[in-house]
């Protein structure tokens, strides 16, 4: 037996002779993605989730065209259905894996994370959610005609996954198993049950799919499998509803530390390459800022806000703009939660630009440089600069303060 | 070996008038050909031999010796030893004949190295090799006809139901199948539902009759022969069966 004839069975499977494409596309979707990606592993590894479950509805329609053939050639076969559907969803997983690897080493190339590997529970979640919607098609491409089976399975997964992220409530978009759209910027993690959920759903599919192939023709295989779809969504909702629309939450662990002038400054490992490139930037513009009058503490954490709100950032660009990232940090987090209550009003915000730009100078910036980096009036920054340090640093203080809240100015 | 049906009933629907009642049938080895006019249960006989049509509960019995499709174990086991060709032969889309083929030897049970070669043997059993990597769905009706043979063919099964196989062959393609079925069948229980009786004598060892899912005849085929007086034409004495009924 030649090589290639070797093959001769998975070579008759839609999912083989179509998966060239679907690669291809994944990788398309994956590099369009790499802009957004953070050098995280986790981040990286939830990325391409997105790439994995944009083909799911192409596998689930190529499933469902399978499962309508296996009906025309199989009606009284020795094998199984089970043991067919485990040939289709077999394809289905290497074309999964083999996106994902392509998938990865694409933003690899393009995002360049430093040190660790892909997360593997987040992979394995993509492969069984992709297995899991292929097997739906699979089932109705049992039952019903090709034509009708393969548009049907593609809308039903398309409409699952595409549209679910974009409705409330929030739980809904948690459980279909596409992780890219909320997770993971460098300073959180996925929670636990976010991992679960979904699989949890995705197993009670493939059951749901294996109990309706192997005891078709009795009416309670069918009660059973909408009890676990239904059992496992219930219970996939109730672990998704605490947690609101991003399934994560604040990254524990150690970061790596360095002290530049009087102060230390910390950043995720990711990141410990950059740190070290940004530390004298970061330490020239911490002290030009204490110089300033502003109360910025001794330890600097990356992404995670020190009292008054003093952090920095080395998502992107070179060390003099992550020095800035400092400098601007304490604006990061506004406007207040309030104006979600005001529709928007927020009063104090006229000075938004105003304080980001003195900030900037503060640190160090050019004030025309500052002035057009924040959108701020040039004229106005240069009137402020002519007080003294004093009357300056009491002005910022007042005008963060009223930024707080979504008061009248006074 | 034996091809039996036992006390068979068949109705497509519950309410519908049995289209096979209470019939019993004893096959032996040999090439046997079933007979009788439209709606007379033929396709309906094969098909439940073949336990494509399952007999539910109290609707009698179907046994390649003794071994049943009622229960999963003893069906996997009676499917091995059956190969059935239906009336109509599909073909799948995006798959080569030989695949084709092959595919019907694997979900018969056979290991996938094992079906491969076997697809290419049938093929060449039925003088299709040539188009083995031709798509299924580009053959002609005849050719199609010839790739179901081939699929009924691939796994050696003991036990081998043709509905109407020569309905789409030409003369000369006629003449190779029948000599071709003289070639499989050996030990094996050859059955062919045809409304074609002529050399009747020559290419089958049996002969039944079915009308109205009722056996007519059952027999050698000289036996058959005789009720055709004098001529002994097939014809003849396949009218006169029919007739007496």
């Amino acid at each position: 037996m030649s090589g290639l004839d070797r093959w001769w069975l998975w070579r008759t499977q839609s999912t083989v002779v179509l998966s060239p494409v679907l690669v291809v596309l994944g990788c398309l979707v994956s590099l369009s993605n790499a802009d957004y990606a953070d050098p995280y592993w986790l981040d990286l590894s939830s990325k391409s989730t997105v790439s994995v479950l944009f083909l799911a509805p192409g596998f689930a329609a190529l499933a469902a065209w399978d499962g309508a053939r296996w009906r025309r050639l199989a009606p009284a076969a020795v094998r199984s259905w089970i043991a067919l559907l485990a040939l289709c969803l077999s394809a289905v997983a290497l074309a999964t894996l083999l996106t994902f690897a392509i998938t990865l080493l694409v933003l690899d190339v393009q995002v360049r994370p430093a040190g660790g590997a892909p997360r593997l529970d987040v992979l394995a979640l993509g492969v069984l959610v992709v297995s899991a919607y292929a097997a739906v098609g699979f089932v109705l491409g049992r039952y019903l005609p090709r034509l009708i089976a393969a548009p049907l399975a593609f809308g039903l997964v398309w409409g699952w996954v595409a549209f679910t992220p974009a409705v409330q409530p929030f739980w809904m978009r948690n459980v279909t198993g596409n992780l890219g759209t909320s997770c993971c910027a460098l300073d959180v993690e996925l929670v636990p049950l976010a991992l679960v959920a979904p699989g949890l759903l995705a197993v009670a599919l493939l059951a749901s799919a294996a109990v309706v192939l192997a005891w078709s023709w009795r009416r309670a295989a069918w009660v059973v499998a909408a009890l676990l779809v239904a059992g496992s969504l219930a219970a996939a909702a109730s672990m998704m509803r605490p947690v609101g629309a991003d399934p994560v939450q604040r990254r524990t662990g150690s970061q790596v530390c360095v002290t530049a002038g009087s102060r230390s400054f910390c950043a995720w490992p990711e990141h410990d390459g950059r740190l070290r490139r940004a530390a004298p930037s970061l330490g020239r513009t911490a002290q030009r800022l204490a110089a300033t009058g502003l109360d910025v503490p001794p330890r600097l954490r990356e992404s995670t806000r020190a009292p008054g709100g003093w952090s920095f950032s080395l998502g992107g660009g070179n060390p003099d703009q992550w020095g800035k990232t400092l400098a601007v940090s304490p604006l990061d987090e506004l406007p207040p939660p309030c104006t979600d209550r005001t529709g928007g009003v927020w009063p104090a915000g006229e000075n938004l630009e105003l304080a980001g730009a003195w900030l900037l100078t503060a640190g160090g910036a050019d004030e025309a440089f500052a002035a057009e980096a924040q959108g701020a009036s040039l004229r106005r920054l240069r009137e402020l600069r002519a007080l003294p340090v004093g009357d300056q640093v009491h002005w910022y203080a007042r005008a963060y303060a009223a930024m707080q809240t979504c008061e009248p100015v006074s | 070996m034996n091809l039996t049906f036992e006390d068979v009933r068949y109705s497509y629907r519950r309410r519908d008038r049995p289209v096979l009642d209470g019939l019993r049938l004893s096959i032996p080895a040999g090439r046997t050909i079933l007979l009788g006019p439209n709606g007379a249960g033929k396709s309906t006989l094969l098909a439940i031999a073949a336990s494509v049509l399952p007999l539910g509960e109290g609707r009698g019995r179907v046994a390649v010796d003794g071994v049943t499709p009622d229960r999963r174990g003893s069906r996997v086991r009676f499917r091995r030893r059956v190969a059935w060709m239906p009336q109509t032969v599909t073909p799948a889309a995006g798959v080569t004949v030989r695949q084709q083929v092959a595919l019907h030897g694997w979900l018969a049970g056979m290991p996938r190295t094992a079906a491969w070669t076997e697809a290419r043997r049938a093929l060449v059993q039925v003088g299709l090799e040539q188009l083995a990597d031709a798509r299924s769905t580009r053959l002609s009706g005849g050719q199609r006809a010839r790739m179901g043979l081939a699929q009924a063919l691939v796994h050696a099964a003991d036990v081998l139901l043709l509905d109407e196989p020569t309905a789409a062959l030409d003369p000369d393609q006629k003449e190779a199948f029948v000599s071709l079925l003289a070639r499989v069948s050996g030990d094996k229980v050859v059955v062919v539902s045809s409304h074609d009786v002529s050399d009747l004598e020559a290419s089958y060892d049996r002969v039944v009759v079915l009308e109205e899912g009722q056996v007519r005849f059952e027999g050698p085929t000289a036996a058959f022969l005789r009720n055709g007086a004098e001529t002994r034409r097939p014809v003849d004495a396949y009218r006169a069966v029919l007739r007496r009924s």
